[in-house]
C-alpha cells in the first residue's frame, strides 16, 4: 500500500501471469502447484474468486461451450499453442432494442460468495485482487460487446448503430454492479484491487477514439471505481496496446493503476509514462512478452528488468509483471532470468 | 452533385444512402467509373489517410469500408457491363495458426474499392489452401495478415512455399506484429503497414 502512495517501500511489489503451458513447465521445474510457482517468486498479489454455483449450459451442436453470458467458445489447437476462438456471437442478428432486453443476462446469485471473507483471510499477508469472475469471458465492457455481437458488428455499430449496443452496456453493468457490490461486502473491505480487464489500444493506436471511450465506456469504469472505493478498494485497469492518449481519461474515470504497459506498442515508453503520469498513476507491468521475453538472452532481460525497476520505480507506484501472460514460446530460463532480476533489483535503497 | 454527395455518404458513414445515391446515378447514366472512382474509392482513400495519420480508428475505417461496399455492390453488375476490367486478382488470408480477421476484412473492403478482385480464403489458413487458390485463381497476390506474434513463424514457412511453388505471384503481408525488416528477411514482395497502405503496396506491385 505504500506503493500505492507514491513512496518507496523496502522493494518493488512483485506479480506473475502466465498460459496454462508455462505454468505447467514451471510447475514441473519447481516440482510444485501454481500457489508453489506464487511462493517461489514470492509474488506479493493473491486472487479471490467466488465460485460460480450457477445454471449449466449446454454445449452447442458444433462442439462450442456457451458460458452464461450466452457466448460460446470452441478451442483450437495450433502448432503454437492452444488459442479459444469465439464462435457463438448471441446477440449478432439482435435488431431492436427489445431483442437486446430480453436476452438471456447473468445473475450475480449465480455465484457463491459465502467463503470470501476466509479468502481473503486466508491471503492477509498479500495484497488482495479480483478480476471478478473466473471464467474464460472475465472482460470488461468492450470485450463483452464484441463477444455478444462479434468483433465486427460490435465495433461498426459503435457508429453506426448504437442503440443495441447502449441496452447491452447497461444490462452488463446492472450485472457487474450487484455482483460486485456483494463481493466487497462478503469482503468487509479486505479486498485491495479490483482488476478490471479490458483492452482499448491496438499495437499503433488507440482502438477507439477518446470520444467514443467517453460516450460508452467512461461512466462504467467510473462507476466501478466508485463502488470499489467505498469499500476502500482501488481499480487497476487492464488495457493492453497503445493507450497513451486515452490515459488522462481513464485517471479522470478513477483509475489508480494501469495495467500491463504494452512497451513494444506506439507510444509507450516507460520514461515519457512515468513523467506525465507517474506523480498520481500507478504502474503495473511494464516487462514485454512480445519481443525480450521470448527471444532476449538473460542478460538482456536482466538490464531490461533493471532499468524498468529504476525508471518505473522510481519514487514508488510502480507493481512489477510481466505485460501480459508468458505466452507458450518463452523458454524457462528466461522466466527464472527475469524473476532473479527482480529480486537483485528490486530493492530500494 | 452526384459523386460528391456519394463520397459525403461514405464519409457519414451511412451505407443505405450509398447505395441509394449510386443507384440514382446510375440511373441518371453517369459514367460508372466516374462513380467508381469519385464517389466510392476517394472518400475510402480520404478515412484510409485519417486512419493512417491516427485521427480515426477501426471504428469508423470499417464504417466507410462497409458503405463503400454496399456501393460497390450495386455498381458490380455494370462495371463488369461496362468492360471495366479489374486491376489484379489478390487471394487474401490469415495466416495458419491465427484466428483474427477484422484487419483482414478491412483490407479486403478497400482492395475491392480500388478495383481489385478478391478472394478471401478466411482465417487460420495453411500455405496448401493459398497455393491452390493462388493456381486456381491466377493470383496476382497472395496477401496474408497476422495478429499475433506467435504466428509468425507459420507467416515465414507459408511465404517459404507459395514462392516455392508460385514463383510469379507476389507476395504481401501485413498486420499487427509484422514490421518491414521481417518481410524483407522472410521474402515478401511487399508490405503493409495498414489497410490503405496495403492497398498502395498491390498497386505499385502491378503497376497499376
Amino acid at each position: 500500500m505504500i506503493t500505492m502512495a507514491h513512496e518507496e517501500a523496502d522493494r518493488i511489489p512483485v506479480n506473475f501471469r502466465a498460459t496454462d503451458q508455462i505454468i505447467q513447465r514451471l510447475s514441473k521445474r519447481l516440482c510444485s502447484d501454481y500457489f508453489g510457482i506464487l511462493n517461489h517468486y514470492r509474488v506479493d498479489f493473491r486472487e479471490v474468486i467466488p465460485p460460480y454455483v450457477g445454471p449449466g449450459f449446454p454445449t452447442a451442436a458444433d462442439g462450442s461451450e456457451i458460458d452464461m453470458w450466452g457466448v460460446g467458445r470452441k478451442e483450437l489447437l495450433t502448432e503454437t499453442g492452444r488459442d479459444v476462438m469465439i464462435s457463438v456471437n448471441p446477440l449478432k442478428d439482435a435488431k431492436t432494442p427489445e431483442d437486446v432486453k430480453n436476452h438471456s443476462w447473468p445473475k450475480a446469485e449465480w455465484f457463491d460468495f459465502s467463503q470470501v471473507k476466509q479468502m481473503c483471510s486466508d491471503f492477509r499477508e498479500y495484497a488482495i485482487s479480483t478480476p471478478g469472475l473466473h471464467l474464460e469471458g472475465y472482460h470488461g465492457v468492450f470485450h463483452l460487446l464484441t463477444y455478444l455481437f462479434g468483433m465486427e458488428r460490435a465495433m461498426l455499430d459503435l457508429v453506426v448503430n448504437p442503440e443495441p449496443l447502449r441496452v447491452a452496456i447497461h444490462e452488463i453493468m446492472e450485472f457487474f454492479k450487484d455482483y460486485y457490490e456483494r463481493l466487497f461486502e462478503a469482503a468487509e473491505g479486505s479486498i485491495d484491487f479490483l482488476f478490471y480487464k479490458d483492452d482499448f489500444g491496438g499495437q499503433n493506436n488507440l482502438l477507439i477514439s477518446p470520444d467514443m471511450f467517453n460516450e460508452f465506456f467512461h461512466d462504467n469504469i467510473k462507476e466501478l471505481c466508485d463502488l470499489a472505493a467505498g469499500y476502500g478498494g482501488k481499480m487497476i485497469l487492464h488495457s493492453c496496446g497503445s493507450v497513451i492518449k486515452l490515459i488522462p481519461n481513464f485517471m479522470e474515470a478513477g483509475v489508480a493503476v494501469l495495467d500491463p504497459i504494452q512497451v513494444t506498442a506506439k507510444d509507450m515508453d516507460i520514461r515519457e509514462l512515468k513523467d506525465r503520469f507517474g506523480e498520481k498513476l500507478v504502474f503495473h507491468g511494464g516487462i514485454d512478452v512480445q519481443q525480450l521475453m521470448p527471444f532476449g538472452s538473460p542478460g538482456e532481460i536482466k538490464n531490461k528488468t533493471r532499468e524498468t525497476m529504476e525508471v518505473l520505480g522510481k519514487d514508488g507506484g510502480y507493481f512489477f509483471s510481466p505485460s501480459h501472460r508468458f505466452q507458450p514460446d518463452t523458454p524457462v530460463e528466461n522466466i527464472v532470468a527475469l524473476y532473479d532480476a527482480v529480486f537483485d533489483y528490486g530493492v530500494y535503497g | 452533385m452526384g459523386t460528391q454527395d456519394i463520397y459525403q455518404t461514405v464519409i457519414t458513414y451511412n451505407k443505405m444512402k450509398t447505395a441509394e445515391l449510386v443507384q440514382a446515378e446510375i440511373e441518371k447514366g453517369v459514367d460508372v467509373n466516374r462513380i467508381l472512382n469519385e464517389g466510392l474509392v476517394a472518400p475510402l482513400e480520404e478515412v484510409g489517410k485519417k486512419f493512417s495519420d491516427g485521427d480515426l480508428f477501426v471504428p469508423e475505417m470499417l464504417a466507410a469500408a462497409h458503405a463503400v461496399k454496399e456501393g460497390l455492390e450495386i455498381l458490380r453488375p455494370h462495371l463488369l457491363r461496362a468492360g471495366t476490367e479489374l486491376k489484379g486478382t489478390i487471394v487474401v488470408g490469415t495466416v495458419k495458426g491465427d484466428l483474427h480477421d477484422i484487419g483482414k476484412n478491412i483490407v479486403i473492403m478497400m482492395l475491392e474499392g480500388a478495383g481489385f478482385g478478391v478472394e478471401d480464403l478466411g482465417i487460420d489458413v495453411a500455405a496448401e489452401k493459398f497455393i491452390l487458390a493462388a493456381k486456381e485463381k491466377k493470383a496476382d497476390i497472395v496477401a496474408i495478415s497476422a495478429l499475433l506474434t506467435t504466428t509468425l513463424p507459420s507467416m515465414e514457412e507459408t511465404v517459404g512455399l507459395i514462392k516455392e511453388e508460385c514463383p510469379q505471384t507476389k507476395i504481401l503481408i501485413g498486420g499487427a506484429p509484422v514490421t518491414k525488416p521481417f518481410a524483407e528477411k522472410i521474402g515478401a514482395d511487399g508490405f503493409g503497414e495498414d489497410a490503405p497502405a496495403a492497398v498502395a503496396v498491390a498497386q505499385q506491385l502491378l503497376g497499376v
